[in-house]
């Protein structure tokens, strides 16, 4: 594991710690929280991707 | 007598000569050398992320979900940066699907399943490697 995904994994389990005490929770739900920062990464990659080729047609397009 | 404290104060120069040798050997010996977690075996993995995860199926997946987030995440930020090409985006997006699935489909009712597991890292490298 290389420290970005170290701090990745450190957030996710800040975050699920702060919800578990504000609900009185003793478990954490923790594939939970990191499947939704997965759907998130994966919008965001999905949108550059559409924006590149977005950009490239339009490059095409002006010659 | 004086053939017993020549023997003592060899005796006793042998037992320091070999307490010194211990500390130095102590002091030299060797370190093993730092090991990515990632190269570690599948055992010491879980072990190693088990007292961040709730149970032991989490503890194996936890790492390679984030591998997961985080190769996506560079990819696009290296895709805005114009690093890599829209094909090789695309090519990322598409093994860390592959990736996720796998994962999603290894901790049936809580309990490891190895063989979307191995699945899972194998995507999880391909997808590495594909940087």
């Amino acid at each position: 594991m290389n420290i970005e995904q170290a701090r990745v994994l450190r957030d996710a389990l800040t975050n699920e710690i702060a919800k578990a005490e504000i609900v009185g929770d003793t478990e954490l739900d923790l594939l939970q929280h990191l499947q939704a920062l997965d759907n998130e990464a994966r919008t965001e990659l999905q949108a550059a991707i559409d924006a590149a080729q977005a950009n490239a047609a339009g490059a095409k397009a002006g010659g | 007598m004086k053939a017993r404290t020549l023997l003592s104060a060899g005796l006793l120069s042998l037992a320091l000569l070999t307490v010194v040798g211990n500390l130095a050997g102590c002091v030299s010996a060797p370190q093993p050398a730092p090991q990515a977690l990632s190269s570690a075996p599948a055992a010491l993995r879980g072990d190693a992320t088990a007292t961040l995860a709730t149970n032991a199926c989490e503890a194996a997946v936890a790492a390679d979900y984030t591998a997961v987030i985080v190769a996506r995440k560079q990819a696009a930020a290296d895709l805005r940066a114009g690093r890599i090409s829209v094909d090789r985006a695309q090519r990322m997006q598409q093994l860390a699907d592959q990736a996720r699935s796998a994962l999603d489909a290894a901790c049936p009712g809580g309990r490891p399943d190895n063989r979307q597991l191995d699945a899972a890292r194998a995507a999880v490298q391909a997808l590495q490697r594909s940087r």
